[in-house]
């Protein structure tokens, strides 16, 4: 009777064990690798909106909680540069572009906690606003630990970090086809 | 019970945990964030938070540039009214519903006049005698979110006047 209740309550534990874990990877994958591709950066058509399904609801709610949707914000998320490898502060990235077509946009760097990343400089982001432009009208921005010229963003010592470009009140074709949008490359560089 | 018997008990039960708790936790989160906001300053009342840094653990992956008000809404007796001030750059006001959905956004251009008014009720045809934007709400209880920009450290003073003006309340 014993060994019964026994292997019934660990047949149970496991169930649990199982669905639980497979949520929490199904959510991860959701949120990493969900949605459209542009380079390395990835959106989505429905993150926040009323017709988003239950594993896009889950990973807003766990990585990017209160989004707005895409007729006011579009959110682009890089976990790894162009050539595939996950972001790290191990490594220095140059993040190139030309000004995006919203009324206002910012890159930001979070840890793997989704946070913002702890820096002597209390920098955290630069936008449209505040970042120094090359002669083109281009943009160049640094992302490292160790400090650079220019547009700085510092990575301060985290291991795994993500950037998140966002286009608040974007151009109509953008909210419509945020594939298309001409988005800055990301370009690392590890010792 | 045979071993097949329990391979399959066993893997029906994981996917119903699965979709269960796949389902749940948006509204876990809310929740969750709904008590912390009434907590602080009670519900359909707003909080001010000044603007995120490093030392912020409100919210994943906030914003540096933008200052954030919030309010835990509860239109189960009485709709709930916001009220606020509109600054020279981007403003938003939006809500969200028990499931995260964002069902309604308003910023500083949409709104039709300098000061927005809005009023989130679960009644179909409420009319606000004050005149302004009417949403029915989706689910009863949920966020409401404001978002101020804010471009120069050095107008940070300026912007929390505005932020402090905003209001939620019972009407």
């Amino acid at each position: 009777m014993a060994r019964k209740i026994l292997t019934s309550t660990g047949l149970v534990a496991l169930s649990i064990a199982l669905g639980v874990g497979s949520a929490a990877l199904s959510i991860r994958w959701v949120s990493r690798r969900g949605g459209l591709q542009v380079g390395p950066w990835r959106t989505s058509t429905t993150i926040g909106g009323s017709d988003s399904g239950m594993y896009e609801r889950a990973a807003a709610a766990t990585h990017a909680l209160f989004v707005l949707n895409r007729s006011e914000t579009v959110y682009y998320r890089a976990h790894t540069d162009d050539g595939g490898g996950d972001l790290t502060a191990r490594c220095e990235y140059e993040i190139r572009g030309r000004p995006l077509d919203a009324r206002w946009w910012s890159i930001t760097a979070y840890g793997a906690d989704d946070f913002l990343i702890p820096n002597p400089e209390k920098r955290y982001s630069f936008s449209m606003a505040n970042l120094a432009k090359e002669p083109d009208g281009s943009f160049l921005i640094r992302a490292s630990a160790r400090p650079q010229p220019g547009n700085w963003l510092p990575l301060g010592e985290r291991a795994h970090l993500s950037f998140t470009l966002r286009l608040y009140v974007p151009s109509a074709e953008i909210s419509a086809h945020p594939e298309r949008a001409a988005l800055p490359s990301v370009t690392g560089r590890c010792p | 019970m045979t071993w097949p018997g329990r391979i399959l008990l066993v893997l029906g039960g994981a996917a119903l945990t699965h979709l269960v708790a796949i389902w749940a936790l948006p509204r876990i989160i809310v929740r969750v964030v709904q008590r912390r906001l009434a907590a602080q300053v009670g519900m359909n009342h707003i909080r001010h938070a000044p603007l995120p840094d490093a030392e912020w653990r409100s919210i994943v992956m906030p914003s540096p540039d933008l200052l954030y008000s919030a309010c835990a809404y509860d239109v189960s007796d009485r709709p709930v009214l916001i009220t606020a001030e509109l600054p020279d750059g981007y403003w938003s006001v939006s809500a969200f519903a028990e499931n995260t959905d964002n069902f309604f956004v308003q910023n500083d251009r949409t709104a039709s006049n300098q000061r927005a008014r809005v009023v989130f009720s679960s009644q179909p045809h409420f009319q606000d005698p004050g005149g302004g934007t009417v949403v029915q709400v989706p689910s009863k209880t949920g966020i409401i979110l404001f978002r101020q920009l804010v471009l120069d450290r050095t107008d940070l003073p300026k912007a929390q006047a505005i932020q402090r003006a905003a209001t939620c309340a019972p009407l």
